[in-house]
């Protein structure tokens, strides 16, 4: 089963356009969505969890029409939403249970407990499930939106920035988690954090301004720069006129020195040498390209 | 300082205050600019602005500007840690006293503008009423500076007081309006305790806004005093005041020591949040998980939404502290309110619990609905889970019908848990016909549906806003519009007032049944159109994203399901049936005119007839009736055939008849033919052909039909029931022009350009034609009357005088009566299922006719006949009918009335009356004995129709009644009547909407005067010359007019002969208590008393007196007095009892000013003073005593 999603417009009231003709086939398995804060990802997350309407175009999972059978699409949907919050002094119990006779998840009672019980034990909760879910820290929280996100069967996953605000550790063991799910089911992952991908994805696109910029795998993503990404280590001084006269990607410090990614299609010399290019190069690059075209 | 000044920065830049600013002057510019707002008492005849008027808004302000004042000190005192700004701050060298004071004092200060309002409303105003310049006074500066620091200033201090410390101790807004609502509680019982007259001291003294105190010292200004007055702040106000501006302070200093910057909390505070959950991280070990294929339910998916939406309301403090506070407020009421006033105690009844439920609870219900139903619906996306919830596979119709299930559960919930509660109540006292289902029908059906109705116009205004704040307000504007605005554009039909049902009263003898059929059909038409607005609930729900109403509209109608587009039709197709049989039903089988085209009628009847007041028109001698009652139906029929005579001296050419509005009518009479038939002022003309000659006579019949057709928007007839019809003649035509069809308030006379006037003409000795007609009917004089009426199996049917005859035809009861004696051409006529009381004394026949389930004061009620007939016959003169009845009638009016021989009684005063407390008021034999005294006072001699005929009647009744029950209970029961009796004297004068006149010539509508002054200036003749002397003069009244007139005697005849009966002495007397009006301000300055060497006590006293007169406006001139005043003794009280034995009264003539005086007691004494007893008319009774100082 894969996810078609063909010519999405979505333009706000105000004028801002989310979504620009966007078009692109996701596979089962993890998908990673890249783009930077505002690119419109959270409208095309929102938009196939039917949440939210587009002006035009469409979307199918299979045979299911996600932007119209709203309702069919909501039993085989499991969504994290980017940020989240739970009704106050409600434990992880009874605000599981209530999602999943929403869900229409188990035919009786004990069924419903019996599978909420497990969900609970798969993200590690159950030993806190009396407590309210209000209490719990980021990393918890998050697993128990997982665990809600997984109610029922669902063949359709999207997570919206799952990761922010969690440290290291918790990210780690949050994507440990999600890549065993992500092996039967279509798996959108929404970030701007460029290593989640890499690690976690085997396709992914990146979008910008709502257009679609890149589609692929990652390690295509790569090839595609391959031998034009040129860095150096150099001062302040230098990195002001470096950005002034070549194609500068990104640069970050490295033991307190700008370490400088350029963009080149020969070797632009001065002490540049050739690098790997990274999935990071390529978000950066791209980037900046939309934005030249602009 | 730095504090002080970043606070009032803070307000000075929100616009909180100014929005609580304008609510409160936009109110009470309405109270004062119009008269359709009203805030606080009936202020009557006194200026719009009078300075009483200005002092009663600030106390009135009191509740109001409390929830205001909480608002702006909770946020003074938590802002800085609900921002967490308290952190930054804490860290900084800051003065503890100083931040808390500069923070407090700036809060007081923004806290005072709210109340402000009123100075501005009221002054403002002035300038936009379009009332008459004569009902304002001069702008009164002083009273808003006295009102602002007597009130406002102390009152601010006191809530934010409170509210400080608790927010500053809990860090909870809940609970600082928890706070306040016990303040407000406090307030409660401080009212509720005010209702015993024994009390007020306490009362005025325990209540934490002044309100109590203000009320209590000038419940008897008169118009002229409330219009002139300011209260000073001294007494009891002061004490008052200063006891709970210290509470303030004390609270305010107890919360500042205690508070602590290291913590941030006031020591000893409470823990608000639950602690953090420990730690778990994520295991990376496998576990399969449970993959089931959702089969989502609608109804299981319902049921777990309500059980989650209504723990979100129950478990929420703001709900558990506002349902505590609402139940103690109950609780409170409805153990209060079995008690009535005049020390009356009644049974607990359920519909009175019932009532009381609703006047307690129900203030607190509308708040706790309007604020959940934003809490619910918008809880979601408060906790921001709606993205969550919005993806998972739920119609939305399921979150609509939850909210709306789990609101209505809400208050079920409470509405059960009141109907146990009030069951309680009336078992603690004692009573157990408990009814569940009177309390079912009343406050699970009727008032659940109209919550329910509440509920889903808060859900619509709440779909159609962005947010809740929004929400919240289109909400009150939408209440605001249905309640208002269809009485604006005169629209009366309540199908336009969304969720409206009709208005009903129970009644235990015929429970709903007049009304059921219009409540259902209304709610059947509401219950359609509330389906309708969940639907749109439903399709315009907010899920996702935010979108416009539009946006979520269109969506939502594009994407709706064949089974909900067939639902809304088939809800469609149903309110449109039920509507237009509704409308079918009360616009054209039945009709209804609005209360404005009422007005505007009964102006164009006055303008059209009122020369024909004095025109000759025929009297009537005898009626034959034919009635036949149909209670299934709530039918009836009247026919009556009766003689009338040309008692004048010249030919009647033209006949002016009324008819009853409301029923179908046929007149048939000889050589007469209709000429003008004026169907919308019920009045028609009929040509004499010949003319009527004086002295001739005639038989005419007529025939009225009452008959019940469908529903109707206000259910009309409510006389005539399945159960207790009760109608008097009145319902028969009548001759000549009726003034008692004009408008009398003053107000709407101006409104419509009708010149000022009076009830009836004004009081002359030596009447002419105003003599000729008595006040009670206008075209009859003495009439017989013989009754034939019929009724259903089971009901027996009463009419005036003796039965003479009782068949049974056709499944239907036929009574046969005949009255014994001429009377008034006014009686009843009566239908219900009765058991009957009867006993005789000597050849009369006592007979009380009573629902089987109110047979508690059967007995006394007889008793109390029997009493008043020995009384009245002995000492009066003799009675002329067979028979004495009294007869219950439902409680869709609440008196006794007396009529020939019969005296319908009300179900809900004497027959539910309870005594148990030895000291109670004996109210069921005081009605009785009032009745029964009408038997002579009304019905034997009547008043003509001009001022002061009520003193014969009316004040006689009391007179004779306060005879009656001082033979049964002894002088000291009649002296606590007496103090009540005086209160409602003096407390209604200030409310007059007209003059205030003397005994001599009291206006028929001033009840005050003729019962409750009656009363007290009769007993005070009564103990000055003697009973025997005044019933002498009633007697010979008798022997004189008994059954006589025209011409009818008016007031001068009473007061001539009191005159006539009283020594010379006392003669200032008639003048004072009958001709004018007459106050006194008497005062014990100082008692003391030694023992003698005999044993006894030489007690010394320093008394004060003085006399004025009063003129109709309440304006008092001090007068000379050299009265005869009553100076004693009382021994101390024993436990439980409020007077002492008496032992010393001596009367002395006293002069104005001050007197020292000695008197010898025999035993020892506890209070000694003037007027012991309270006989006269004083402002301050209570300084009449004093303590006595025994050396």
């Amino acid at each position: 089963m894969q996810l078609v999603i063909q010519n999405l417009y979505k333009t706000y009231p105000g004028g801002v356009r989310a979504l620009d003709n966007i078009s692109m086939t996701i596979p089962t398995g993890m998908f990673g969505l890249l783009g930077p804060n505002g690119a419109g990802k959270s409208t095309l997350m929102r938009t196939l969890a039917t949440l939210q309407t587009a002006d035009s175009g469409s979307a199918m999972l299979g045979d299911w029409d996600v932007l119209n059978d709203k309702k069919r699409v909501r039993e085989i949907l499991g969504y994290l939403p980017q940020e989240f919050g739970v009704y106050p002094r409600t434990s992880a119990t009874v605000l599981l249970t209530h999602l999943a006779t929403l869900k229409g998840v188990g035919r009786h009672s004990a069924e419903r407990r019996e599978i909420v019980a497990g969900l609970l034990q798969r993200v590690n909760l159950f030993d806190v499930r009396n407590k309210s879910v209000a209490n719990y820290s980021g990393g918890m929280r998050q697993r128990f939106g997982i665990a809600q996100a997984l109610l029922g069967d669902p063949k359709l996953l999207i997570v919206d920035e799952p990761t922010a605000g969690l440290d290291p550790g918790e990210r780690n063991r949050f994507y440990n988690l999600l890549s065993e799910v992500g092996e039967s089911v279509v798996v959108i992952l929404s970030t701007h954090i460029v290593e989640d991908v890499k690690e976690l994805c085997t396709n992914m696109s990146i979008i910008h301004n709502g257009r679609l910029l890149f589609a692929g795998s990652p390690s295509q993503a790569e090839a595609s720069l391959d031998g034009r990404i040129w860095a150096k280590s150099m001062t302040k001084e230098e990195l002001r006129k470096c950005q002034a006269e070549m194609d500068v990607i990104s640069s970050k410090l490295i033991e307190g020195r700008p370490v400088v990614h350029v963009y080149s299609e020969g070797n632009p010399g001065d002490g540049f040498s050739m690098v790997e290019p990274n999935l990071e190069d390529v978000f950066f690059s791209q980037i900046k390209n939309s934005s030249r075209a602009a | 300082m730095e504090f002080f000044k970043f606070e009032l920065r803070f307000w000075t830049r929100g616009f909180m205050v100014y929005v609580f600013l304008g609510i409160v002057a936009l109110l009470f510019g309405f109270a004062t600019g119009s008269d359709n707002v009203q805030v606080g008492s009936a202020i009557g005849n006194t200026y719009r602005n009078a300075p009483y008027v200005i002092m009663q808004y600030y106390v009135a302000a009191g509740l109001l500007a409390a929830l205001m004042v909480s608002a702006i000190y909770d946020s003074a005192a938590s802002r800085d840690f609900a921002t967490k700004f308290s952190d930054v701050l804490f860290s900084k060298p800051i003065g503890k006293w100083n931040y808390l004071i500069g923070r407090f004092s700036a809060a007081t200060l923004v806290a005072i503008i709210p109340s402000l309002g009123i100075l501005v409303g009221m002054v403002v105003a002035k300038w936009f009423s379009s009332m008459d310049a004569e009902r304002w006074g001069p702008i009164r500066w002083d009273a808003h500076a006295l009102g602002i620091l007597v009130f406002v200033i102390p009152n601010t201090l006191l809530v934010g007081s409170v509210v400080f410390a608790i927010a500053a101790w809990t860090r909870n807004t809940m609970y600082s309006f928890l706070g306040v609502l016990l303040l407000m509680v406090a307030y409660g019982v401080s009212q509720a305790v005010l209702s015993d007259l024994s009390n007020e001291y306490w009362a005025m003294l325990i209540d934490p806004l002044g309100g109590a105190p203000y009320s209590v010292l000038t419940k008897y200004w008169t118009v002229d005093q409330r219009n002139n007055w300011c209260l000073p702040m001294s007494g009891i106000l002061f004490l008052n005041r200063a006891i709970w501006f210290c509470v303030a302070l004390a609270v305010f200093a107890l919360a500042s020591w205690r508070f602590s910057f290291a913590t941030g909390r006031v020591r000893g505070g409470i823990e608000v949040k639950g602690a953090l959950v420990p730690e778990v991280e994520a295991q990376a070990g496998l576990i399969e998980w449970p993959r089931v294929v959702p089969q989502p339910s609608w109804f299981s998916q319902l049921r777990s939404c309500v059980r989650l939406d209504v723990f979100a309301v129950m478990r929420t403090p703001a709900f558990i502290v506002v349902l505590c506070a609402a139940m103690l407020n109950t609780t409170i009421a409805l153990f209060v309110g079995a008690t009535e006033g005049y020390g009356l105690s009644s049974f607990p009844v359920t519909y009175k619990m019932v009532d009381l439920v609703r006047g307690s609870l129900f203030g607190f219900l509308i708040p706790v609905i309007t604020y959940f139903v934003g809490v619910v619906v918008w809880r979601d996306r408060d906790s921001k889970i709606q993205e969550i919830v919005g993806a998972t596979p739920v119609p939305n119709s399921v979150f609509v019908v939850s909210r709306f299930i789990s609101l209505l559960t809400v208050i079920m919930t409470i509405l059960v848990c009141t109907i146990l509660l009030s069951c309680s109540v009336q078992l603690y006292y004692g009573y157990n016909r408990l009814q569940p289902r009177v309390y079912a029908l009343e406050l699970i059906v009727i008032e659940a549906l109209r919550f329910g109705f509440f509920i889903v116009m808060a859900m619509l205004a709440h779909t159609f806003s962005p947010n809740k704040y929004v929400g919240y307000f289109a909400f009150i504007v939408l209440i605001i519009l249905n309640a208002f605005l269809w009485p604006w554009l005169r629209i009366d039909s309540i199908m336009v007032r969304f969720g409206r049902l009709p208005t009903y009263i129970y009644s235990d003898m015929f429970g709903f049944a007049p009304y059921s059929g219009a409540i259902v059909a209304h709610a059947i038409y509401w219950m359609a159109g509330a389906a309708i607005a969940l639907w749109i609930c439903s399709v315009a729900l907010h899920r996702g994203v935010p979108r416009s109403i539009k946006a979520r509209l269109f969506e939502g109608l594009s994407s709706a399901s064949s089974k909900s587009k067939g639902f809304v039709s088939a809800a469609a197709l149903v309110m449109l049936l039920q509507g237009s049989w509704l409308v079918y039903n009360t616009q054209f089988l039945n009709t209804f005119v609005g209360s404005v085209e009422e007005e505007k009628r009964r102006v164009r009847y006055e303008n059209a007839y009122s020369n024909l007041e004095n025109i000759p028109q025929p009297r009537v001698t005898s009626i034959q009736y034919e009635i036949e009652i149909y209670p299934e139906t709530r039918n009836m029929r009247m026919r009556g055939k009766q003689t009338i005579l040309n008692k004048s001296d010249v030919p009647i050419e033209v006949f002016y008849i009324n008819v009853p509005s409301t029923l179908k009518t046929s007149l048939v009479i000889p050589n007469a033919k209709l000429e003008l038939d004026e169907k919308d002022l019920a009045f028609q003309t009929y040509r004499m052909h010949p003319a009527m000659e004086p002295g001739q006579s005639l038989e005419m019949t007529f025939e009225v039909q009452s008959e019940t057709r469908g529903v109707e928007n206000r259910v009309s007839n409510p006389e005539i029931v399945q159960n207790g019809t009760f109608f008097n003649n009145s319902l028969a035509p009548h001759f000549g022009y009726d003034p008692d069809r004009r408008i009398m308030d003053p107000n709407i006379r101006k409104k419509y350009k009708l010149a000022p006037a009076d009830t009836v003409p004004e009081l002359t000795r030596d009447c002419g034609v105003a003599c000729l007609s008595h006040y009670v009917a206008l075209d009859a004089d003495w009439v017989d009357v013989e009754t034939v009426i019929s009724t259903s199996m089971d009901q027996i049917a009463v009419a005036p005088g003796s039965l003479l005859e009782k068949w049974t035809t056709g499944g239907r009861n036929y009574f046969k009566y005949k009255l014994d004696h001429p009377s008034l051409n006014f009686y009843s006529f009566i239908s219900a299922r009765y058991e009957v009381d009867r006993s005789k004394a000597g050849d009369v026949d006592i007979e009380v006719y009573y629902h089987p389930e109110h047979k508690w004061n059967v007995p006394r009620m007889s008793q109390a006949v029997k009493a008043a007939l020995d009384y009245c016959v002995t000492e009066f003169g003799p009675y002329r009918h067979k028979q004495a009845r009294i007869i219950e009638f439902p409680r869709v009016a609440s008196f006794a009335q007396a009529f020939p021989g019969t005296m319908p009684y009300s179900e809900s005063i004497g027959f539910i009356a309870k005594m148990d407390k030895p000291d109670d008021i004996d109210m069921v034999y005081y009605v009785v004995a009032h009745e029964m005294a009408h038997q002579w006072w009304a019905h034997q001699v009547i008043g003509a129709r001009m001022q002061g005929a009520t003193l014969l009647s009316e004040t006689l009744a009391q007179y004779t009644a306060l005879m009656i029950m001082r033979k049964e209970y002894g002088p000291d029961m009649m002296h606590k009547f007496l103090r009540y009796e005086m209160d409602l004297y003096l407390r209604a004068r200030g409310a007059e909407r007209q003059k205030e006149r003397p005994l001599i010539s009291v206006d028929p509508n001033q009840g005050y005067i003729h019962y409750r002054k009656g009363s007290v200036a009769l007993y005070y003749l009564a103990e000055m010359i003697g009973e025997q002397r005044i019933n002498s003069a009633l007697k010979n009244i008798i022997e004189s007019y008994a059954y006589k007139g025209p011409p009818y005697p008016n007031s001068h005849v009473l007061v001539d002969r009191l005159r006539k009966q009283t020594p010379e002495e006392l003669q200032y007397l008639i003048k004072d208590l009958f001709e004018d009006i007459t106050i006194f301000a008497n005062r014990t300055i100082d008692a003391k008393a030694s023992k003698q060497e005999d044993g006894k006590y030489l007690v010394k006293l320093e008394v004060e007196c003085s006399k004025y007169k009063a003129d109709d406006k309440g304006l008092e001139t001090e007068c000379g007095m050299d009265d005869w005043m009553e100076v004693g003794a009382f021994a101390n009280p024993e436990a439980g009892q409020r007077y002492g034995a008496l032992l010393h009264r001596e009367r002395v003539q006293l002069k104005s000013g001050k007197h020292q005086l000695e008197f010898t007691v025999a035993q020892k004494p506890y209070q000694a003073g003037i007027d012991p007893r309270n006989f006269l008319i004083d402002r301050m009774p209570d300084d009449n005593m004093k303590k006595v100082d025994v050396d």
